[in-house]
């Protein structure tokens, strides 16, 4: 299957600072991405760079195999964006701004505009100013979804919303997922949500891109082993697909990517332990590892 | 088109409001006045037509300053609030959004021109006279503003500032052709150098700004 959304070696530059480092990404379609990364890792970035808000200083993006960046009007039709803030006509009421966007999409579904609306139960005749911050974000859904788009951005959300409004949000996204199979990239801070929501995740650091894999894969291959040393002393060998690790006296914390009991033999021949445990990790201390890992290099 | 224009004039609702004030209120005012200093006969005819010519002028001074508050808040009053991130992920291209921020502009232009020269019109019909007490120069001045405050409002993030650049703008059209004169580099009279010079450099602002607008990386 082709990739619905396609970054390739992508880098951005403001001024000096690189926010993107020849980042390449695909995105197939049904398939939804979680991005995550520290703030500043370049995911935002990468997100205005999806829907031509920004260009690239190198590289190409294109969706659905057409370039983002020349003849942006009919790829825009096909990409719905909600910003973590939707920056909405404060001004306008509800009615109006749904008025206003559904003008410019020829395949704006008003029935299903409709069902959102009715879903969301959102205020038609009070202004956008006057809407809470989880009203907004769901009209900002409701935008975004209603010309069903064949790609979703999805730019953090969920940020600053309360427990409640968060969770019915998560649902409200697996909902509008699960009826049109779009592609979408969300990007989150929040790891329990991104585990609900995606199949697959991107780690950006430093505008690099450390990992992307489906997240049971990267569960089931990835392992934290506690090994306890003999001497306490770092080991001259590293095991191969180290990600992270920590040496506090003569405990010895390993994060190792495509793990194999090989590479635990490794660990226990090579390295003078006197004792090796694997330990059970979630996707937030995987997370931390890359984050930390990538850090200390 | 037709639906950012219609975005377009609810934001700018508050500046046209302001600039019909400022047209109407003068020409008001100057007919009003002469009708009461002259009650309960009827005002001299010479008097009336000078008045309602110059109220027209007054008026048409006054919107450079209309003209200044539309051009600063084309761009920037999007940037400030973030709206324009919004409309810049919509299907309308850069061109599309700057058509229709040039239309209403022009459109203003054009009903600023038909009430002056319709007030003219009738106030010479009225009195039977036909002589001119106008002054091109502030035609010339209200394109001034209007390009510099447009092209500040494309580069700026404050709307503020932009009409502030605008005004500045005006005011630099008479001392810089003072100052040429006065210098020696030219040897045209005032009135018609200000308009030369100011009609020059708004039109050069407008399409800078709608150039720098299509090339710049944010919206």
């Amino acid at each position: 299957m082709t990739a619905a959304i396609s970054i390739f070696n992508v880098t951005k530059r403001f001024g000096s600072h690189v926010a993107l480092d020849d980042v390449s990404i695909d995105v197939k379609s049904g398939s939804v991405l979680g991005l995550l990364g520290p703030n500043g890792a370049g995911k935002s970035t990468l997100l205005k760079l999806v829907v031509n808000l920004l260009r690239p200083n190198a590289g190409q993006i294109t969706i659905l195999g057409r370039s983002v960046f020349e003849g942006a009007s009919p790829i825009k039709s096909e990409i719905g964006y909600v910003a973590e803030e939707p920056r909405l006509y404060p001004w306008m009421t509800v009615k109006e701004v749904i008025s206003f966007t559904s003008g410019f999409f020829a395949n704006w579904d008003t029935g299903f505009q409709e069902l959102l609306r009715d879903t969301y139960s959102l205020p038609m005749t009070k202004k956008v100013r006057q809407l809470s911050k989880g009203m907004r974000a769901k009209l900002g859904l409701l935008l975004a979804l209603s010309h069903r788009p064949s790609v979703l951005i999805l730019d953090e959300p969920m940020s600053g919303l309360d427990p409640v409004a968060r969770d019915d949000f998560v649902g409200d996204i697996l909902d509008a997922i699960a009826l049109q199979c779009p592609a979408v990239i969300l990007s989150s801070h929040l790891l329990a949500d991104v585990q609900r929501i995606a199949t697959e995740i991107a780690i950006l650091c430093n505008g690099r891109l450390l990992a992307k894999q489906p997240i049971d894969k990267l569960l089931q291959t990835t392992r934290r082993i506690r090994v306890i040393l003999e001497d306490g002393r770092l080991p001259t060998t590293r095991p191969g697909g180290l990600i992270w690790e920590c040496l506090d006296r003569r405990e010895w914390l390993v994060t190792i990517g495509e793990f194999t009991n090989q590479k635990l033999d490794e660990l226990k021949n090579c390295n003078h332990a006197s004792s090796v445990e694997i330990l059970e990790v979630g996707l937030e201390d995987l997370y931390k590892d890359f984050i930390r890992g990538a850090q200390f290099e | 088109m037709k639906l950012l224009l219609w975005k377009d004039y609810r934001l700018n609702r508050f500046v046209l409001i302001i600039a019909a004030i400022l047209l109407v209120c003068p020409v008001v005012i100057a007919g009003a006045g002469v009708v009461w200093v002259d009650f309960p006969y009827h005002p001299d005819s010479g008097d009336l037509h000078r008045s309602v010519w110059i109220g027209t002028e007054i008026g048409l001074g006054l919107s450079v300053l209309s003209l200044c508050l539309l051009g600063g808040n084309s761009f920037a009053a999007e940037r400030i609030d973030g709206s324009a991130d919004f409309l810049a992920t919509l299907p309308p291209t850069r061109f599309t959004v700057l058509s229709s921020k040039l239309m209403l502009a022009s459109l203003t232009c054009v009903l600023i021109a038909a009430f002056v020269y319709a007030t003219r019109f009738a106030v010479n019909v009225a009195t039977g006279l036909s002589e001119s007490h106008g002054y091109p120069v502030n035609w010339a001045l209200c394109c001034t503003g209007f390009g510099v405050s447009w092209l500040s409002s494309v580069v700026v993030d404050s709307p503020t500032y932009a009409v502030g650049l605008g005004l500045l703008g005006v005011f630099f059209v008479p001392l810089s052709v003072g100052a040429m004169r006065a210098a020696g580099f030219l040897a045209i009279s005032n009135p018609i150098g200000n308009t030369v010079f100011g009609i020059a450099l708004g039109t050069s602002a407008v399409i800078a700004g709608c150039m720098l607008y299509q090339r710049k990386e944010k919206p």
